[in-house]
């Protein structure tokens, strides 16, 4: 605590000091858990997804990963404050049972893993030094629900580091006229799940009424250009974001027809072999202390 | 689950502690012993949460039944 009774917290790209004593650091859910979408979690690491977070971190810290999904993120977080402990919470039974494997797979024994729900979780008042989810917030309905949960688990000057898609600023290029039209039936899907798709640029102020402070903000993109980028996203649209579970969903909730669903279908068909082909995914990133 | 678990664990649904009651245990190559199957009974409120292959599941009931519901009409869909 600084002498104005401020919580006090390192600024990113300055990690906190050696010896310093620890003191912070679905039935909504349409996309399913397919091997495209398992895919797109393997690339999600703790040094690619949550670097904006990682200069927090140090060994002996307990954090908690809320809606740690297969674990990719949790098990790099789980190294960096190792032998400290990270405890890995998910409603989906088969992404704890992924997560506890690659845990396992990395010899991590200071990873715990929980199949709970995150506005209602398993863990006393105060326990945690730090709270971390990637793309979750902008599934869950009740944003005030989860934040006040994370706040009650976390420690006086704890910290909390949220990345959340905005989708109104993702870009596919060539658009060809259609694939603007798949975004916005991506925001209505989540949008009809009672999520949040522009959920990132919303953080702060989420935070804040939280009852966070000091909040700590940046954006960045995640970056598909490279031949294998293209293939893997061109993969994601056809085999999950095309599926019938998902294209059904959409209709029926009105974000797309038939006919639509193939046009993005066709476009993303030249899009694939398109040498100009690049598609970038929007991300806010905000870290704030519990006081 | 390992038993030291227990210290910092809660019932989701009231906040109260839990009592152990351990069906299957293994040892683990470290020497700790690691809970397969058991339950974790609230000393609170009438709610038990079952631990299988050493995972515990502590959805709060009512949202645990909401779950395996849906996953059933989603298999019935899409099998």
């Amino acid at each position: 605590m600084t002498a104005s009774g401020d919580t006090e917290f390192n600024q990113p790209g300055a990690p906190p000091t050696e010896g310093d004593e620890p003191t912070w650091a679905t039935p909504d859910y349409t996309m399913g858990f397919g091997e495209e979408m398992m895919e797109t979690f393997r690339r999600n690491t703790a040094e690619a997804s949550a670097a904006y977070l990682l200069p927090y971190l140090r060994p002996g810290l307990r954090v908690l990963d809320f809606g740690c999904g297969p674990g990719t993120i949790s098990v790099g977080l789980a190294r960096a404050v190792a032998p400290g402990e990270l405890h890995g919470v998910d409603m989906e039974a088969s992404q704890i049972d992924l997560a506890r494997s690659v845990a396992l797979a990395g010899g991590l024994d200071n990873a715990t893993f929980h199949v709970a729900d995150v506005t209602d979780m398993p863990f006393e008042d105060g326990y945690f030094d730090v709270a971390h989810c990637h793309s979750v917030l902008m599934h869950i309905p009740d944003t005030a629900a989860v934040l006040a949960e994370v706040n009650r688990v976390l420690k006086p000057g704890g910290i909390i580091g949220c990345r959340e898609m905005i989708c109104e600023s993702c870009f596919t290029y060539p658009d060809y006229g259609v694939i603007g039209r798949a975004w916005e039936m991506f925001e209505d899907l989540v949008a009809a799940d009672d999520g949040h798709p522009q959920m990132g640029k919303q953080l702060k102020r989420h935070l804040e009424d939280a009852g966070f402070t000091h909040v700590q903000t940046s954006a960045t993109f995640d970056d598909y250009a490279t031949p294998r980028d293209v293939a893997f996203i061109s993969e994601v649209v056809d085999k999950w974001f095309l599926a019938p579970e998902v294209t059904e969903a959409a209709i029926k909730y009105g974000a797309a027809t038939e006919a639509l669903c193939n046009q993005i279908r066709a476009a993303y068909n030249r899009w694939r072999v398109d040498s100009s082909a690049w598609c970038g995914l929007a991300f806010g990133e905000a870290v704030a202390g519990k006081p | 689950m390992r038993a030291d678990l227990m210290e910092i664990l809660v019932c989701p649904t009231c906040k109260g502690g839990f009592t152990l009651g351990i069906e299957q245990t293994e040892v683990l190559d470290d020497g700790r012993e690691e809970i397969l199957a058991g339950t974790l009974d609230c000393n609170d409120c009438e709610y038990v949460f079952r631990i299988d292959d050493g995972i515990p599941n502590l959805l709060p009931p009512e949202l645990n039944e909401t779950l395996t519901a849906t996953r059933g009409q989603a298999e019935e869909l899409h099998p």
